[in-house]
């Protein structure tokens, strides 16, 4: 049963990753992106993944395909412009792909692929233990992976700032009042309301 | 459940991914959106083998992707923005100040 | 400093007198495989007494230089220059093993090289060091050879462990070429070609005479006293080698009496005073070269220690002489200096009379011995051997006496202005002339008991050869009283000769000069060796090298080499440079590809 649902949710993630990259507007291609990930929030359910697949939901459809929404609206282009010469490179792209995916799905049904016999933290026996998916990765992410996990926060925030940085631009006569005239403030030159 | 279920999801969606850089030469949101599911497509694999070698450390660099990611996406934006703002245009046909 | 060097250096003679032979390692230089060298001083009575000599030789040149080069702008470098040389000479001398003396030999070429160029806004000073350089570079390949080809033989360069190992090598042969080659011999025969070319026997002495543009006190030192007897040096010190091989000894023999003949009737026609002398110290060397090759390698080392003393004193002399002529180098331009510097005179007289062989001065019992010597060898061609050095005393006594004339006795034929300018020269000057005079006086009076006398020669014969043959009393008693007087006959002959021409029929000598001028040319061009030289290896290296630089050089090394690889660089950067178009799509492109292709190579090869 399990393996028919992931079929189609597998099926319905090509479909619409593949719309993605066809659709002439960008605000569709964005919401088939959305729908993608959607589709693979519930294949990571079917891998038992319940805390990625609801951050997939979380991360990704509230935050970042927002935000891609955001600025397609915000930039206001035009379509006609956007599918120039789309159908003119696609044909050589589809031949590399393919050869590419070929290639790819040879190796895999070759028995060159060797998995190792166990794993290294095993899903099952902590179950076994009465925790479930998050409390698991939470223990793992807080102890194990501690320094890579504060790693990566400071990345988002260097993200953060690096994106603050970048779209940030010094706009003359800013309506708002700079915090240091304000503190320079006297009393002789204060406007008085009587 | 074999590998061969999600490996071949998570290479056609990066193949994908990969096609979209390639064929869209006049729309860099499209190709922020297909590095976007090739990430989506490591998080597949990472996750699938996950349940398959019955092991959790595969959905905690999942994790970490998801992080990337976001970053990869916040900047990436802010940078089109920046470049919108200067040519008006987000076609990559313009960009070629690297040229050798 | 070099004063106290001097002392110290005698005291390792009385050392060495005490203690023996006995070597100090300092540190270990290279260990490879079966080459192993240490830094070491080799201190036995040869060393010993060489150092001393150097030590004392150079300590008077450094204080007589402070006294000629006190005008020169550059007077610090040339006395770091001479310092830099007595070090090479001292080690030199001091090694035990034949690297380390090669170094020194490469060092003292070096700093010749420097100083004969010393004056190098003179083009004729930087031509002379080149000649000097490149005709030594003939030599020390030589040497080179020489060290190959021992440490093939004998697997090591030690001296002391060469010396052991050489009787039983004396059968060893060396194939070349489908001949089989005495090896001893050859080694014997590179190592007389290195000395050639650094004691400037007949064939390598061209650069010597050339090398008397460099100020006199580098001359005195280098170009007299120390760097030119290195070569006679190395011999005595390979005596056991040369003894194992009779045809190397001949060699030597011919050619130190063809430079002995050759050198001594070429300065009876130079003008320049140095010149004269250099020629005359040519011809000295070929002396010692006749000594050891006749195997009397004590008399060779006497006479050099003698000529060391007299020759240095000439050239100071010289320098003095020059110094008071406001630098003028021609003797036809001097004359009637007797009572105008009269210690100069003496002490060059002295030297002059010492150079030629007066009975009682220094270089009367050295040379004398040699020539003795030579009429006792038992070589076939030995008298004929004898008669070329006794010419060559007459010779001698010839230039000699001319040089004496020209410069101190005839009446002036200088400018008024030079002549209101002559003086004596500063104390600092005439000291090492009046110290170098006692030495060329008294050292054959007193030191021929030394090298001759039969216990002092059971000391010399633990470091080198000595033949039974040179106890004095059994040259005494084989030589007949003629032979024993012929070289001061022959001295009296050219005095008379001398005179005769000089004060009595003067006019003969341009009648002479005219009649006879296909010979007077011969010997005033110096036998046109170095025409031939000219013609034979100088030209033609000259074309070939401006060839080689056009053809090879320009054409096909610059255009493959730096130039060539400049435009490839370039061609190939500009063509890579068309692959970063600068296009984002491309990059991608290339991604894609480089993927597929690893895939399927790790598909289809693993």
């Amino acid at each position: 049963m399990t393996l028919y649902f992931f079929y189609f949710f597998t099926f319905i993630v090509i479909l619409s990753s593949f719309l993605v990259i066809f659709v002439s507007n960008p605000v569709h291609s964005v919401l088939f992106l959305i729908f993608t990930f959607f589709n693979a929030a519930i294949i990571f359910l079917i891998f038992k993944a319940e805390f990625l697949a609801m951050t997939l939901l979380i991360v990704y459809v509230g935050a970042v395909a927002v935000l891609f929404l955001f600025v397609v609206m915000m930039l206001n282009i035009s379509e006609s412009v956007i599918k120039e010469g789309f159908l003119r490179y696609f044909p050589f792209g589809l031949l590399l792909i393919s050869i590419f995916l070929i290639e790819l799905f040879m190796i895999f049904n070759s028995d060159k692929v060797i998995f190792p016999e166990n794993g290294f933290l095993k899903i099952n026996e902590i179950m076994n233990l009465g925790m479930d998916n998050t409390k698991s990765l939470g223990l793992f992410l807080y102890t194990d992976y501690f320094i890579i996990f504060q790693i990566s926060g400071f990345l988002l925030l260097l993200a953060m700032i690096g994106a603050i940085v970048l779209a940030h631009s010094d706009i003359k006569n800013p309506k708002s009042i700079s915090p240091i005239n304000q503190k320079n403030v006297d009393k002789k030159t204060i406007i008085k309301l009587n | 459940m074999e590998h061969i279920h999600f490996l071949i999801l998570s290479t056609s969606v990066f193949a994908i991914g990969f096609l979209g850089i390639f064929v869209n030469r006049k729309n860099i949101i499209t190709i922020l959106m297909s590095i976007e599911l090739m990430l989506l497509s490591a998080n597949i694999n990472f996750v699938g083998f996950s349940y398959l070698l019955d092991d959790l450390s595969g959905q905690i660099f999942s994790l970490f992707i998801l992080v990337v990611a976001a970053a990869e996406a916040a900047i990436g934006l802010a940078i089109l923005t920046i470049f919108f703002k200067k040519t008006s245009s987000i076609s990559i046909d313009t960009i070629s100040r690297l040229k050798g | 400093m070099m004063i106290i060097a001097t002392i110290f250096s005698f005291f390792s003679l009385v050392f060495v007198k005490i203690n023996g032979e006995s070597a100090i390692i300092l540190s270990r230089w290279i260990d490879s495989g079966n080459l192993s060298l240490d830094w070491s001083l080799q201190l036995n009575i040869l060393t010993a007494s060489m150092v001393l000599m150097v030590n004392l030789v150079s300590t008077l040149i450094h204080i007589y230089s402070v006294g000629y080069m006190e005008k020169d702008p550059k007077k610090i470098l040339f006395m770091a220059y001479l310092s830099l040389f007595t070090f090479f000479m001292l080690f030199l001398v001091s090694s035990s093993n034949l690297l380390q003396l090669f170094l020194g030999w490469e060092g003292v070429g070096l700093t010749s090289y420097l100083l004969i160029g010393f004056w190098n806004y003179k083009e004729k000073a930087n031509n002379a060091a080149l000649k000097a350089f490149i005709v030594n570079r003939v030599g020390d390949a030589g040497l080179l050879l020489a060290l190959f080809t021992t440490f093939v033989v004998f697997g090591t360069l030690n001296i002391g462990e060469i010396k052991l190992l050489i009787n039983s090598q004396n059968e060893s042969y060396f194939n070349f070429l489908g001949f089989d080659i005495h090896s001893l011999t050859l080694i014997s025969l590179l190592l007389f070609v290195g000395c050639m070319g650094k004691s400037a026997q007949f064939g390598l002495h061209v650069w010597l005479p050339d090398a008397m543009e460099g100020p006199t006190p580098v001359s005195a030192l280098i170009h007299a006293a120390t760097m030119v007897t290195a070569g006679v040096f190395l011999l005595i010190v390979m005596s056991p080698l040369l003894q194992s091989s009779e045809f190397s000894l001949n060699f030597i023999l011919i050619i130190g009496s063809i430079t002995c003949i050759f050198a001594s009737s070429v300065a009876v026609f130079q003008n320049d005073i140095k010149r004269i002398i250099a020629y005359s110290t040519c011809s000295q060397l070929g002396y010692m070269f006749m000594a050891i090759g006749s195997s009397a390698y004590t008399l060779a080392y006497f006479h050099l220690l003698s000529h060391a003393f007299f020759k240095a004193l000439l050239f100071l002399g010289a320098g003095s002489v020059i110094h008071s002529m406001s630098d003028e180098q021609d003797i036809k331009k001097m004359g009637g200096l007797y009572n105008k510097i009269p210690l100069t005179y003496i002490t060059m007289l002295i030297g002059s009379l010492s150079l030629i062989g007066l009975p009682f001065l220094s270089g009367y019992y050295s040379k004398d011995l040699i020539l003795e010597i030579l009429y006792l060898n038992d070589f076939e061609y030995s008298l004929q051997f004898f008669t070329m050095g006794v010419i060559g005393v007459l010779f001698t006594s010839i230039y000699t006496l001319r040089l004496l004339v020209y410069v101190f006795h005839r009446e002036s034929v200088a400018d008024e202005k030079v002549i209101a300018h002559i003086h004596e020269s500063p104390l600092i000057m005439i000291l090492p002339l009046v110290i170098l005079s006692v030495f060329a006086i008294f050292f054959g009076m007193f030191m021929k008991l030394i090298f001759t006398e039969i216990n002092f020669l059971e000391m010399w014969s633990y470091t080198i050869h000595v033949d039974k043959s040179l106890d004095a009393s059994f040259i005494s008693q084989n030589v007949p009283v003629l032979i024993k007087k012929l070289p001061l006959l022959m001295i009296l002959i050219g005095t008379i000769v001398i005179l005769f021409l000089y004060f009595s029929f003067r006019n003969l000598v341009p009648f002479l000069k005219l009649r006879l001028s296909f010979i007077y040319n011969f010997f005033k061009n110096k036998w046109y060796v170095d025409q031939l030289y000219e013609r034979i290896f100088v030209r033609p290296t000259f074309y070939f090298g401006k060839g080689f630089w056009k053809s090879v050089d320009k054409e096909l090394i610059d255009n493959l080499g730096p130039n060539g690889f400049s435009r490839i660089v370039l061609s190939f950067s500009s063509l890579i440079s068309k692959l970063q178009s600068g296009f984002l799509y491309h990059y991608v492109l290339s991604i894609i590809i480089g993927l597929t292709l690893l895939i399927s190579l790790y598909t289809y090869i693993f």
